[in-house]
């Protein structure tokens, strides 16, 4: 198991080398100067666009430039705003607590909506319950996440007022009304996941119920409930855990929308706002820092994994 | 054929054929020029001279849907057709030809699979520029690696069949050998995907159209029209309201066609309903 993790956490390094490869090549391909989007597209003084460009290091070629910027991220610094003039890193400190809180939360909720449910779907006898589960999964992940947001907020804030429209208190600060702040965001995120782990529980379900161990369980005279939540739930749930991890993923980048939706000051909105205000460099490092979580959340979910599961063996 | 006999899939299949037909007849179809604006009856709601209400800038939205599945179809089919043939063929190639090519290739294609997808389809269009062939253009290169997986896989199994060898023997170049005997026999898989990926392609142009990064006003896109919407969702909800329901619709009727397929090909997905 420990080579297994040297070996990974080994594997990280090209691979966030690469990545960072590739993010530093693609935002050299977005077409404009960046120093004439930093002037304005008024200014076209060429002793000042050489000045600007001089002290980006733009005047220097691209492979200098890749190995400063790497330089500097190896000390954790992503660099400044060309907009606002701010340190990247403390934008990006401030925008993703907002952006883990919205993940975790949605799968928490995910897992609570999405388990119970497979459940129901993979043990009921009944085909019409079954068939009414598996249509309302396959319509949560039919939902776009934007046109639910936008129903939510219609619905649960500005009709009933359940919810407070837009606020946000820190976590630390006022934890109830920061979970109710975050709630319709979080459950806009949560609907297409718990859709997602209901149907692979359901699956993993209906494949153990002829298992021998099942039958042996039953033959012993437990309650189908005991059969169900000792014996088929606990091999079931193995892949659900997978499916979390990718999931997890999938939220770090896929609350770009939500974000915008709710207008939530996270990573994605960060992002997005670099990319109407042409800020390449916090672009660069938002795609950097979301790309990195998501691989070290992958890493972490194979890690689990391996715990879960006595049967796999890395050699 | 087993499709017929899946409620799931004639479901699937009767929504989109509607879909499909009504996007294609568009210009027909739609009561009122896409882009016209009626000030007079901006928000008029569903009824009436509009069946489905009017925009802000009183555009009919019942035109606009229509068009805008176009929109979204197009994109879809185009995005995921780039992607199955770039990722089928890269994919075959690899399986089949193995060695550096197959290590080198699924080693770029775990690269991509590294970034958060969308993310990687919004960097792809900051790059090349919005619009809607842009959108095609990140959304297909986003799904290639799906294909690459899905394709090479089988073409392992198949490049040892007697069959295959066979046709090697026989001195066919390696081409043909792929596209006569290779691709056959590991279609089917790949049809499954394409069909799950129709549905979220649509879910990812709407998206990306939401951000203001796909297709552009005022050329109608769903994601587009409900992104219009928000913003005088007080005064109005059905804006928003039709475009999501459409999205909706478009993307349930690939799910469950795909899911049906799923279903068709692995048995083990179904309940038996025999008394245990």
């Amino acid at each position: 198991m420990q080579r297994y993790l040297a070996q990974r956490l080994l594997l990280l390094i090209p691979v966030l080398f690469v990545i960072s490869l590739l993010v530093f090549s693609l935002m050299h391909l977005i077409p404009g100067d960046p120093a004439q989007a930093i002037l304005g597209f008024e200014n076209t003084d060429p002793a000042q666009l050489a000045a600007v460009r001089r002290d980006l290091g733009l005047d220097r070629p691209v492979y200098v430039q890749y190995a400063r910027w790497l330089g500097r991220l190896l000390t954790g610094n992503l660099g400044t705003s060309v907009r606002t003039g701010r340190p990247i890193t403390t934008l990006v400190a401030e925008a993703l607590p907002f952006t883990i809180e919205l993940a975790v939360y949605s799968i928490a909720l995910a897992v609570l909506i999405g388990i119970p449910a497979g459940t129901l779907a993979g043990t009921t006898s009944s085909r019409w319950a079954d068939a009414g589960m598996q249509t309302l999964t396959l319509l949560g992940l039919s939902l776009p996440a934007f046109w639910v947001g936008a129903m939510f907020i219609l619905l649960f804030s500005v009709y009933l007022r359940w919810f407070p429209v837009l606020t946000y208190t820190a976590l630390l600060d006022a934890p109830l009304a920061n979970l109710r702040g975050f709630f319709l965001p979080a459950l806009t995120l949560a609907i297409p996941n718990a859709a997602a782990i209901a149907r692979m529980v359901r699956a993993s379900l209906v494949s153990v119920r002829r298992e021998e161990y099942v039958k042996v369980a039953r033959a012993k005279g437990l309650s189908e409930w005991r059969v169900v939540r000792a014996h088929m739930l606990k091999n079931a749930l193995i892949p659900v855990v997978t499916l979390i991890g990718i999931v997890a993923g999938y939220l770090l980048g896929g609350a770009i929308v939500v974000e915008q939706v709710f207008a939530i000051p996270g990573v994605g909105r960060l992002g997005l706002q670099a990319i109407v205000q042409r800020d390449y460099p916090v672009l660069q490092a938002v795609v950097l820092v979301v790309t990195a979580l998501f691989v070290l959340v992958n890493l972490l979910v194979d890690l689990i994994y391996v715990f879960l599961d006595p049967r796999i063996r890395y050699a | 054929m087993l499709v017929c006999r899946s409620p799931k899939a004639v479901v699937g299949l009767l929504i989109l054929a509607t879909i499909a037909a009504a996007a294609t007849m568009a210009p027909h179809l739609a009561p009122y020029p896409v882009t016209e604006m009626h000030p007079s009856d901006r928000f008029a709601p569903p009824g009436g001279k509009y069946a489905l209400g009017t925009d802000f800038f009183g555009r009919d939205l019942l035109s606009r849907v229509l068009f805008g599945y176009r929109t979204s179809l197009l994109v879809a089919v185009m995005s995921v057709g780039f992607a199955l043939v770039c990722g089928s063929a890269l994919g075959m190639s690899a399986g089949y030809i193995g060695g550096a090519l197959d290590t080198t290739l699924m080693r770029a294609m775990d690269i991509l699979f590294a970034f958060p997808v969308l993310l990687l389809a919004i960097t792809i269009v900051v790059v090349l520029g919005a619009g809607t062939l842009t959108t095609v253009l990140a959304i297909g290169i986003v799904y290639v690696p799906i294909f690459a997986r899905i394709a090479r896989a089988p073409t392992l199994v198949v490049r040892e069949h007697a069959y295959v060898e066979a046709a090697r023997a026989l001195g066919q170049r390696t081409l043909r050998v792929i596209a006569r005997h290779v691709l056959p026999n590991i279609s089917t898989p790949i049809f499954v995907q394409a069909t799950i990926n129709l549905a979220t392609a649509i879910l990812f142009e709407s998206a990306l159209s939401f951000l203001g990064l796909g297709t552009q006003p005022p050329y109608p896109s769903l994601g587009l029209m409900v992104s219009e919407g928000r913003n005088y969702i007080e005064l109005s909800p059905w804006p928003t309201v039709f475009p999501g329901l459409a999205i909706v619709l478009a993307v349930l009727s690939f799910n469950l066609v795909g899911d049906a397929l799923q279903e068709i090909l692995d048995p083990r997905l179904r309940q038996t309903w025999v008394s245990s």
